[in-house]
Parts: C-alpha cells; sequence; structure tokens
C-alpha cells in the first residue's frame, strides 16, 4: 500500500510543478488522464506486488504519467518530464534522508520505502510550494518563461547539492555516533545554505525577467511618445498652413466684397469653412478625455491604413481617472493596431454604451486567422514573448479598480477572424472610486 | 406600431423615412411613420415606440427638450437623435438616448432600428399544454422563471399568477435561451430581465427569490447576463 501512497504523492507533485511553474495545462480528452492516473497507479502496484523500487518502473511512469496527462508537444514534455525526475529526486530524496537523520540519527541505509517516505514528500512539497508563492506567483514569472543559462545553473546547483548531500550523509551513516549536536548544527545549517543558494538563482533569474519587462515596457512608451509628438507636429503644421493661408483668404474676399460679388463671397465663406472642419477632433464621444485617446489612435489608424471606426455616444465624461483611462483603452487599442496591421483587411471597432447603471466599451480588431485564442489570458504570439503579453494585466486591474467586468472572445464577422474585448464599468463603481 | 420622425428639414425628413419604410419592408414589419416638420405636431403621437429627432429645429425648437419633456409625461418613446458632427462638438451628449445618429451616416439608422427590435425580444408568446390538457400562452415578458415541480414545469409569471405544463425543463431551457432566459441550475430557467442582483453563487430577483448559480454554469452564465445587459437592458 505504501507503494501506491508514494507514487500518489510524487504525482500529485510532478502535477503541481508542471501546472504552477511551467503553466501547462491538462488535456481536454479525459481519456488521456484517466491513461494518466491509470499508469501512476499500475506502477504502483507493480511494485506493491513485487516489493521494488525499481528505476525502469520509475523512469517510465513519470515520463509516461505527464507526457499523457498534459497538452504540449511531445518532445517538450519528455524532456521536462526527465528534468524534474532529476531535480525532484534530489529534492525528494534529501527531504527523506533528513527525515532519516532527525529521527533515527542514521544517514543513506537502506532503499526500502518506508512510512517516512511520506512526510519526506510533504516536506518538499513545502517547498516547492515556497518556491511558487514567494518567487513565481508574487512576480508573475514563471519556470516557463526563465532563460536557459539560468535554467543550466539551477541544474548544476542541483548537481553539486546532490553530491554535496550525498557525501554528507555517507559520512553520518558511518560516524554519527562519534559526533555530538554541533555537527548536526553545522549539517542543517549548509542544507540551508545550499537551499538558499537554488532561492537566490531563482530570484535572480526572475529580477532579470522583471527588468526586461521594465525596459520593454519604457521602449513601447517611448514609441507611443514620439509618435504622440509627430501626431502634434502634424496638427501644429496644419494649423500653421491654415494661419497662412488665411491671409490670402482675406485677400480674396476683399476683393471679392469690393466688387460687391455677395454670391461669391458667400461660397468662398462656405469652402474656408469646410478647411477650418478639419482641424477639430474627428471623433466625438462625448467623453473628452475619451476623445484625446481615440482621436490619436484613429490619426494612427489612418497612417497605417487600419479602418477604424467608433460607435455610440457617452452623455458625458466616463467618470474615470485619466491614467486609468488611459491604461484602459491605451491598453486595448494598442493590442489592436499591433493584431489589425497584421492581417489582410486590417479593421477596429469600438462600440460604446450607457446604460442607467453601467457603461460598455466594447473594441473588436481583425487578427490573422492561425492565431487561436484561449480561454482566459491570451498568450501572447509576439515572438518575443517573455516580455509581452501583460496588456491585458493591465487591463484587468483597471477593470477591477471600478469593480468592472471584461471578457475576450474571438469571433468571425463576414468570414474574417476577429478578437474582441467587451468591457462593463458600473457607474456606481466610477463615483465609489472617485470619492475615495 | 408607430415610428416617428421629427426633422425641419424637408431633405433630410424625406430621406430618413425613406430609410426607415425600406428597413420595415425588407424585415416585414408593419408600422406607421409619422414625419413631423416640429415637436409640437409629434407631440399627439404619444403612444410612438421610436423617434428620430433632429436636435437643431426651426422656430427655436430644441430637441433635448422635447426629449426631456416626453419622459416626463410618461412616454416610453426611445430617441434616436439626429446630428450633424459639428453641432454634437459645440453642445455634446446631454441626454441619453437610444442613439446618436450622424446624418451625414443614413447606415446607422438601419443599425439603430436592428438594436431597438432587438430589445423587444420578448414581445412575444409560447404556448403550452396545462394540467388539464388544454392549450395556454404564456407571453415572455411576464415570465419570471421556470421551475421543475415534480414531473411538472411551473411557470411563475411576474404577478404572481403560476402555471403547471408539461414538459422537460433542458428543452424549455433550450427554446427560451434565445429570449433572455438562462438555464442557472438544475431545476430554474430565469428572466435576465427581473434580475435584481448577482453575486458569484446566486441571482436575486426582483421578488426578492434568491436563486442558487449551478457550478458548472458559474462563468457561462456571468457571460450571458454581461450581453444581455449590454445588448437589451436599460
Amino acid at each position: 500500500m505504501i507503494y501506491i501512497a508514494d507514487n500518489i504523492a510524487n504525482y500529485f507533485i510532478y502535477l503541481f510543478i508542471i501546472h504552477f511553474g511551467f503553466r501547462l495545462n491538462a488535456r481536454k480528452n479525459k481519456l488521456f488522464i484517466g491513461a494518466s492516473v491509470l499508469t501512476m497507479l499500475s506502477a504502483g502496484a507493480y511494485n506493491a506486488y513485487f516489493d521494488t523500487n525499481s528505476p525502469i518502473i520509475y523512469v517510465l511512469w513519470s515520463v509516461l504519467s505527464i507526457c499523457l496527462f498534459f497538452e504540449d508537444r511531445l518532445w517538450h514534455l519528455l524532456v521536462l518530464s526527465a528534468a524534474l525526475m532529476y531535480f525532484t529526486g534530489i529534492i525528494d530524496t534529501f527531504s527523506v534522508m533528513l527525515i532519516q537523520v532527525v529521527l533515527i540519527g542514521g544517514g543513506i541505509d537502506g532503499t526500502d520505502i518506508t512510512w517516512w517516505m511520506e512526510p519526506a514528500y510533504l516536506l518538499s512539497f513545502l517547498v516547492y510550494l515556497l518556491v511558487y508563492l514567494r518567487l513565481f506567483r508574487k512576480n508573475d514569472v514563471y519556470l516557463c518563461d526563465i532563460k536557459l543559462k539560468y535554467k543550466l545553473a539551477l541544474l548544476i546547483q542541483g548537481g553539486i547539492f546532490q553530491m554535496f548531500y550525498n557525501f554528507v550523509f555517507y559520512f553520518f551513516n558511518e560516524n554519527h555516533e562519534r559526533y555530538g549536536p554541533d555537527a548536526y548544527g553545522v549539517f542543517f545549517i549548509s542544507i540551508a545554505g545550499a537551499i538558499y543558494s537554488i532561492f537566490l538563482t531563482l530570484g535572480l533569474a526572475i529580477k532579470n525577467i522583471l527588468s526586461e519587462r521594465q525596459k520593454q515596457e519604457l521602449q513601447s512608451f517611448m514609441y507611443m511618445q514620439k509618435q504622440q509628438y509627430d501626431y502634434q507636429l502634424q496638427q501644429s503644421e496644419s494649423v500653421r498652413r491654415f494661419k497662412h493661408d488665411l491671409v490670402n483668404h482675406m485677400g480674396v474676399l476683399r476683393e471679392l466684397a469690393n466688387e460687391k460679388k455677395t454670391e461669391e463671397v458667400r461660397k468662398y465663406i462656405d469652402t474656408i469653412w469646410k478647411l477650418q472642419d478639419e482641424f477639430d477632433l474627428k471623433i466625438h464621444t462625448g467623453d473628452s478625455q475619451l476623445d484625446v485617446i481615440l482621436n490619436y489612435y484613429f490619426y494612427l489608424a489612418e497612417k497605417e491604413n487600419i479602418d477604424f471606426a467608433v460607435k455610440g455616444k457617452l452623455t458625458g465624461e466616463t467618470g474615470l481617472e485619466m491614467f486609468d483611462l488611459t491604461t484602459l483603452m491605451g491598453n486595448i487599442l494598442q493590442n489592436a493596431m499591433e493584431a489589425a496591421a497584421q492581417t489582410a483587411v486590417p479593421k477596429i471597432r469600438v462600440a460604446l454604451t450607457e446604460h442607467k447603471k453601467e457603461i460598455f466599451i466594447v473594441v473588436s480588431n481583425s487578427v490573422a486567422k492561425e492565431r487561436n485564442i484561449p480561454k482566459g489570458f491570451p498568450r501572447t504570439s509576439k515572438a518575443d514573448t517573455a516580455n509581452h503579453g501583460f496588456g491585458l494585466k493591465n487591463i484587468a486591474a483597471a477593470v477591477k479598480k471600478y469593480h468592472g467586468e471584461y471578457y475576450t472572445e474571438s469571433a468571425e464577422e463576414n468570414g474574417e477572424a476577429m478578437f474582441k474585448i467587451s468591457i462593463a464599468i458600473p457607474k456606481e463603481g466610477i463615483s465609489k472610486e472617485n470619492r475615495v | 406600431m408607430k415610428i416617428g420622425i421629427v426633422e425641419d428639414e424637408a431633405v433630410w425628413r424625406d430621406k430618413i423615412k425613406a430609410a426607415v419604410l425600406k428597413y420595415c419592408e425588407d424585415k416585414n414589419i408593419s408600422a406607421q411613420i409619422i414625419a413631423c416638420d416640429s415637436g409640437r405636431d409629434f407631440m399627439e403621437n404619444a403612444d410612438a415606440v421610436l423617434l428620430f429627432l433632429d436636435i437643431e429645429l426651426a422656430g427655436g425648437e430644441d430637441g433635448f427638450q422635447i426629449a426631456e419633456k416626453m419622459a416626463e409625461s410618461g412616454s416610453q418613446c426611445r430617441v434616436c437623435f439626429l446630428t450633424s458632427h459639428t453641432e454634437m462638438a459645440r453642445q455634446g451628449y446631454r441626454v441619453n438616448a437610444f442613439r446618436y445618429i450622424d446624418k451625414k451616416y443614413p447606415e446607422e439608422i438601419g443599425e439603430a432600428l436592428d438594436s431597438f427590435f432587438r430589445t423587444k425580444i420578448q414581445e412575444r408568446s409560447i404556448s403550452c399544454k396545462n394540467t388539464a390538457g388544454i392549450r395556454i400562452k404564456i407571453d415572455l415578458k411576464e415570465l419570471l422563471l421556470v421551475e421543475t415541480s415534480g414531473r411538472k414545469l411551473r411557470y411563475l409569471m411576474l404577478d404572481g399568477r403560476e402555471h403547471f405544463c408539461e414538459g422537460r425543463i433542458s428543452e424549455a431551457a433550450k427554446s427560451l435561451s434565445p429570449f433572455g432566459f438562462f438555464h442557472v441550475q438544475r431545476s430554474y430557467i430565469v428572466n435576465f430581465k427581473y434580475i435584481e442582483s448577482v453575486n458569484s453563487r446566486e441571482v436575486t430577483l426582483c421578488n426578492g427569490l434568491k436563486i442558487a448559480i449551478g457550478r458548472a454554469h458559474g462563468r457561462e452564465f456571468q457571460k450571458a447576463f454581461f450581453q444581455w445587459r449590454m445588448l437589451f437592458d436599460d
């Protein structure tokens, strides 16, 4: 029975690390998951029946059960399960030995599975949980994002760690009666140091990713700023041109007035009237801040030949703080522009709806057909995956601040693939947030 | 059904009337179109359901004021304002209307009519056999919920009346779902229109009844309710 419990504990640890650390999802087909569980149980039953802890069975069931359980490329799963087996094997064996030392004062003697192995798994699971909570989830960086050189460093560190404790345990096994509590104290401190060094390497790798992300965000911010300057420059140039022409227009009008050609004067004024119309904002939504953002993106879209249309009006200002509105709409429209620009018929649609209790904003954009958007956060399709795909998280944070809701979906419109994001912001949420 | 148009410029009035007429013909909708050149003339038709209303009217009339006056008198008429670009830049969108339509884009009229008729989705009835074997009609906009009651279905109306009919809840859910109803859990179908509040576990209907949301339906429900609020509700 202990063999089966042992396999189940191991199985859960693998699932935990792969799902949470590498962000891989389970297969949708339940048959595969069933086969994965069956593999794990039969490996346990085999070991129990023959009363053996065969390494071949161990390797086989681990690799097979992982490959059956998760949805990913096969070679990726194979490498992943092999690496995991090596690494978790180190931590697990270490935990087993540690508990052995604490309980019986012994070392690596005996390879039989005994009851203290289960608390040992619990101990190693706690180490993984700590890594997950303190490093991964906290920084929103996962094992799959970490650069290869850091992964290698971790592997080497793990190897050194294994050699070190094998040696120490062997030493204790031979000589534990000769040494007093001092030696045990030094031993535990060095074990803690070894684990700490793995933590540090991981922390360094994560810091590296975070600073890369920051750099990327800063760069895109600078780029946006440059585009905004271009936009302003273009606006002021057309005003200057009009101002220059105005002198000529006045001259013509004076001449026409002198000749008392009233009808011509009226026609000429109409023409000038139309010209000045160009300086007006092209999009009016009812919210002046939203107008600034939408008109800016309208300008960018025109430059990139993207069909950009806004539908719907608001009765007044949305009431969202400018910073939040920019985060929300800036991120959405930036994503939409980037995705739409890669399609044959690029288009972006913005729809605004205001009801008594809520404001709805729906933005849809054309996307390249092969792009398949999974549920939840769409994974970025950009080549530089480590530094992208966070716009949506900013959007989610802004929506959450005003107690709103949002949904993303991929749809088809006239045979073209579209990506759509719909947001609802309750008016009550806006007034509450502004009162704070 | 009456659809009104108030526009002082005959050219625009005729254009809009033609667009509405064409829409109704295409969709086989019988509607009476009342086209007036002033708000005063239109006021006699208080039973209109939809009004295309110009903002700057001749004789100093203001479309916003007309709409506000209609709302005060208890009119249920939905208003689509007709605007021109420069006009709105000056005035803003003071009143929360059903739509603001730019006169330069008459195709927006068709879209507005589409949306308007979508809001009428529950203005229909279904028929079913009650326990006495008599075929009865159930008005969807008055239907609060459907519940399984033994081997029957209990249709609870807004005013408290109830009908017991033959049928399976899954089949009822299938036929009601296009009309703003949702199968929230094994034995309940609710009308989105009468949901007062929602949290992640349950919905509260306008009569105070609380119904737990089935665990499997949670996310789906939130999304469907979102769509409903966006498209139909106001």
